[in-house]
């Protein structure tokens, strides 16, 4: 049977879809039990939506501009030969 | 993780493709800049990503293609922010996993049991939570003032969907360092979210 602390070292693996069909199981089962637990990953879950709302996706997914293409190119070729 | 090409376009690459360079760029900055700002910061996010080109052409030759090119290029990258971060000494540990406990570990009990229970989050949603300036600026500070590898592990984790193994390979760290990194992080935002929503205060925890 798993502690609340096992529950608190799993959850983000839990809410992330990473644990096997086992542990899922026995981590579910806690939770129907438990109502700390069940507050606790809830909220995690949470706080989580809350930071990827806040990135907006800032930005990693875009092309870099032209320019920026040009800078780096640039700054390659002054600076590789030394 | 490997795509479809990457032999080729490395070739290219050591071949002085100009055109092949452009897209190598174009495709691999921002997220090489992404990673850079996380770990040293928005100020000399720049200079890293610059410097992180140079030793990627110094290591070309000897790229084996044991991973992506992408996930290679990040590692450089991450290399390049951590050894600059050390070299100014601006952080003490760039991990934060000398102390054997993390937060939210006195919250329970030898046993396991919670001590401390959670409290229930009037704001329920994240629309609610973000909907809150104060909020939104104590989250971003608590992210600040995580160890940049915990930071910068959550966002990769988070917000970038990288997997914990490829979070590995990028950061340099074994895989049961990640999942204490990934932990005490997750805990920390947990923990700073639950004081803000109880007292009103912002205390960022870590």
């Amino acid at each position: 049977m798993l502690t609340c602390k096992d529950i608190n070292e799993m959850a983000g693996d839990y809410l992330s879809g990473d644990l096997t069909v086992m542990k899922r199981i026995s981590f579910k089962l806690h939770l129907m039990v438990c109502k700390h637990c069940n507050r606790y990953v809830s909220q995690l879950k949470i706080a989580l939506a809350s930071l990827k709302r806040m990135s907006g996706h800032s930005d990693s997914g875009e092309l870099c501009s032209e320019e920026e293409v040009n800078k780096t190119l640039q700054f390659i070729r002054d600076n590789r030969e030394k | 993780m490997k795509e479809n090409g990457e032999a080729e376009i490395i070739e290219k690459l050591l071949k002085n493709d100009e055109d092949t360079f452009r897209s190598v760029i174009r495709r691999f900055q921002p997220q090489m800049r992404f990673l850079a700002r996380s770990i040293a910061g928005e100020a000399i996010a720049d200079e890293i990503v610059q410097e992180s080109w140079l030793s990627m052409m110094r290591a070309l030759p000897k790229f084996e293609q044991r991973s992506s090119l992408k996930t290679w290029l990040l590692r450089i990258t991450a290399n390049e922010a951590k050894s600059r971060l050390r070299r100014e000494s601006r952080s003490c540990s760039l991990e934060g996993l000398e102390s054997k406990n993390g937060p939210m570990d006195n919250r329970y009990d030898s046993g396991g049991s919670w001590l401390k229970a959670p409290s229930n989050w009037e704001l329920a949603t994240p629309e609610e939570i973000i909907s809150k300036d104060q909020l939104q600026d104590c989250i971003k500070l608590a992210l600040e003032k995580l160890p940049p590898l915990q930071s910068t592990a959550l966002r990769l984790k988070e917000l970038e969907n990288y997997s914990s193994e490829e979070i590995c390979n990028i950061l340099d760290v074994s895989a049961s360092n990640i999942r204490v990194l990934l932990h005490r992080a997750r805990n920390s935002l947990y923990e700073t979210i639950e004081h803000f929503q109880s007292t009103g205060i912002c205390r960022p925890c870590g």
